[in-house]
């Protein structure tokens, strides 16, 4: 017989998929590479190699550039587009709402509360980054407070998800819950020093390159320990499509894996919203885009999927907002609401207008 | 042995305050493979609880209910999945998954963690597809499916989850008459062919008594009665539970009575078959009693000369030719006969 599109589910990888991913990872190495190359001063590319394999550079000045700037930066938007997407996916099929993102409902904004707790209130004085100088446990503290806060805002929404059937009911909830949470911040900056102020409203336009190498570290340790975790939910993911009922039905234990997806999502968006601000769009538009590109739900192929095109989209993101070959730089959320704005719209549209309400 | 075995079993909701428990006591209630039974009941009486408690789905309050002679309080969620399968009401909405890939979904309780699948696993779920008749579109998806279609894609993956018990909470009701029709003769057609045990609740009385093997009745007041839908129907228990109001219903004629002013008597002769039939049906319709003696203020002849039918109908001092019904009934309701 025909086998369908997506039968991964069945061992039978189709090679389509298989092109899209081999085409997604070498897109992504180059969009690093660019990542590295690109900026207001202009590394040549052997240069960049040189530099990287540890035989230094001809300029003292492009090492330190290479080394502390461009590729933290990279390092950064790979890991944050990949978390994003995830906790994107995951929060989709979850709720089972195509609207459902770490943004729109309000997890982001839950890390920020976490993240202003522990920097608004902290210091009295303090440097023109919020990130800069925070010591280890600093910087663990902030991921823990981020990651604690975007779990509370899931928890609200996943005690009233059950109440509220329409996908978007419990979207309008979730900007509530943004809305509180920013309100929370309004109160915590009214008591705090000018220059904490102007640093954390610099922190919330969203940067990759904010993060100290330490903090990077405790970045790319979380989303790694999220992403092997994943794999070993493909399988109860992809039941979970037909709902919680059939779901229960054939056998899954509903309880454990939502608290499963549940510390894998706050902790995804909690510590990426902790590095790089709360960054829009990326987790709610990515996880849409592989299942048109893959033309499948199947986990299996939109976990990999999501994890390569959404640090390939942050990555292409950050270039556009770093405006190669000028010295100004524009607000990265300013830019991931560019691209990702739109696919929502689409989405919302294309379903619309086939009659049907959007789905998963 | 049984597939169910159902002792003294209260179904109901815990966090409700009062109401809403469901007393179903039965002492000897068992199903057995190769069986379709149709659980009725009217709106209310706990049928779909009832359901889900027997899937796992709800805990039962009180009494126990065993699948396959084990006692479902010990069975772990994936053991109760390889007993039991469920296939609800409501359409799936799902993006982006084929009709394959649905039914491969229902392998979930006997694949490994990563949810492979192995050849075993193929020709269990092309076995499905082809014991339902969709193998022929599993390549389509599921959005691009009537909902008749994607509830025979549903059967097809508790087909594949391969339990000897099958439940259906209202499989059809959101279906048109010929899919309804359909579905019961597949249902029907895997008890006896695949040997499993199928439950599952209607509100299509008609086609339950015509389908099932035996009838699960529940009453609102939690009276629970097991037996052949004839049987049922004899001991008037059918009656009993669904009378409501002045609908009531014919244990002679096997259906619904649906009361009508009486207008009068008619008597009918002539042609026999379904001419005969259906004038007797547009008489009852539109309250004239049969009756055979001669006194009668209107008599139907129909006739019939080279296939055409023609009904002369005559009333004192009035009688005219008729081709079809439809201006025949007309007539008769303008001639304002009383009694």
């Amino acid at each position: 017989m025909r086998y369908p599109v997506s039968m991964i589910l069945s061992g039978h990888i189709n090679k389509r998929i298989a092109g899209v991913m081999v085409f997604l990872l070498f897109s992504l190495i180059i969009l690093f590479f660019l990542e590295l190359i690109l900026g207001s001063v202009s590394i040549p590319c052997p240069e960049i190699i040189r530099i990287l394999s540890g035989q230094g550079s001809s300029h003292d000045s492009w090492e330190i550039i290479v080394y502390n700037f461009r590729l933290p930066k990279a390092v950064v938007g790979l890991c944050a587009g990949a978390g994003l997407s995830i906790a994107g996916l995951f929060m989709q099929t979850l709720f089972r709402n195509p609207l459902a993102g770490p943004d729109v409902l309000g997890l982001s904004s839950g890390a920020a509360l976490g993240v202003a707790l522990v920097v608004l209130t902290a210091g009295t004085a303090g440097p023109s980054s919020i990130l800069a100088d925070l010591g280890f446990f600093g910087n663990f503290g902030i991921a823990i407070a981020a990651s604690l806060g975007s779990a509370l805002v899931l928890m609200m929404i996943l005690v009233l998800s059950k109440r509220v059937r329409s996908s978007m009911t419990l979207l309008i909830l979730g900007l509530m819950f943004g809305y509180t949470a920013n309100s929370f911040i309004s109160i915590l900056m009214h008591f705090t020093l000018a220059e904490r102020i102007q640093a954390y409203t610099i922190w919330s336009f969203g940067s990759f390159g904010g993060a100290t190498w330490d903090q990077i570290q405790i970045l790319v340790l979380f989303t790694m320990f999220a992403f092997v975790f994943s794999i070993f939910l493909i399988k109860d993911l992809n039941v979970l499509l037909l709902g919680d009922q059939y779901a229960e039905s054939m056998g899954l234990d509903l309880i454990r894996i939502r608290n499963k997806i549940f510390i894998i999502t706050a902790v995804l968006s909690g510590v990426v919203t902790a590095f790089c601000g709360p960054i829009g769009f990326i987790g709610i538009s990515v996880p849409h885009l592989c299942r048109a590109i893959f033309a499948t739900a199947n986990h299996g192929i939109l976990l990999p999927g999501c994890i390569l095109f959404g640090a390939c989209l942050a990555l292409i993101a950050d270039i556009i907002a770093s405006v190669p070959g000028y010295s100004i730089t524009l607000p990265l959320n300013a830019i991931t609401s560019l691209i990702g704005a739109p696919v929502v719209i689409w989405i919302i549209f294309s379903k619309s207008r086939a009659g049907m309400e959007v789905s998963v | 042995m049984g597939l169910i075995r159902i002792d003294k079993l209260t179904v109901g909701y815990k966090k409700r305050k009062n109401g809403d428990k469901k007393v179903i006591s039965h002492p000897n209630l068992d199903l057995k493979s190769g069986e379709l039974i149709c659980l009725v009941g009217p709106n209310g009486s706990g049928k779909s609880t009832l359901l889900k408690t027997i899937t796992g789905l709800l805990p039962p309050l009180e009494g126990e209910i065993f699948l396959s002679g084990k006692n479902i309080r010990s069975m772990s969620s994936l053991e109760r999945a390889k007993q039991v399968s469920l296939v609800l009401t409501n359409p799936v909405q799902a993006g982006q998954l084929t009709v394959y890939d649905v039914c491969s979904l229902g392998r979930y309780p006997h694949t490994d963690w990563m949810g492979s699948l192995g050849q075993e696993d193929h020709d269990m779920v092309t076995a499905a597809l082809d014991a339902i008749g969709i193998r022929h579109f599993a390549h389509r998806y599921l959005h691009e499916l009537s909902d008749g279609e994607r509830q025979k894609v549903m059967i097809a993956r508790a087909l594949a989850q391969n339990s000897k018990l099958m439940i259906l909470d209202e499989p059809t009701a959101f279906l048109d008459m010929p899919y309804r029709l359909e579905i019961m003769h597949i249902l029907q057609n895997l008890a006896m062919n695949e040997d499993r045990g199928i439950l599952l609740s209607t509100h299509d009385l008609d086609l339950a008594l015509r389908t099932s093997d035996r009838l699960w009745v529940v009453n609102r007041d939690g009276s629970f009665h097991d037996g052949a839908p004839e049987d049922l129907v004899l001991k008037g228990i059918i009656s009993q539970v669904f009378a409501i109001g002045e609908i009531s219903y014919d244990a002679e004629r096997g259906r619904f009575h649906i009361p009508v002013h009486p207008k009068g008597s008619v008597r009918i002769t002539g042609e026999n078959g379904k001419f005969r039939f259906w004038t007797e049906r547009a008489m009852e319709r539109i309250g004239f009693a049969l009756q055979g003696d001669e006194t009668v203020k209107i008599h139907v002849h129909i006739t019939s000369r080279e296939n055409i039918v023609t009904w002369i109908i005559q009333t004192p001092g009035n009688a005219k030719q008729f081709s079809n019904l439809t201006d025949g009934i007309d007539w008769i309701q303008n001639l304002k006969i009383a009694g």
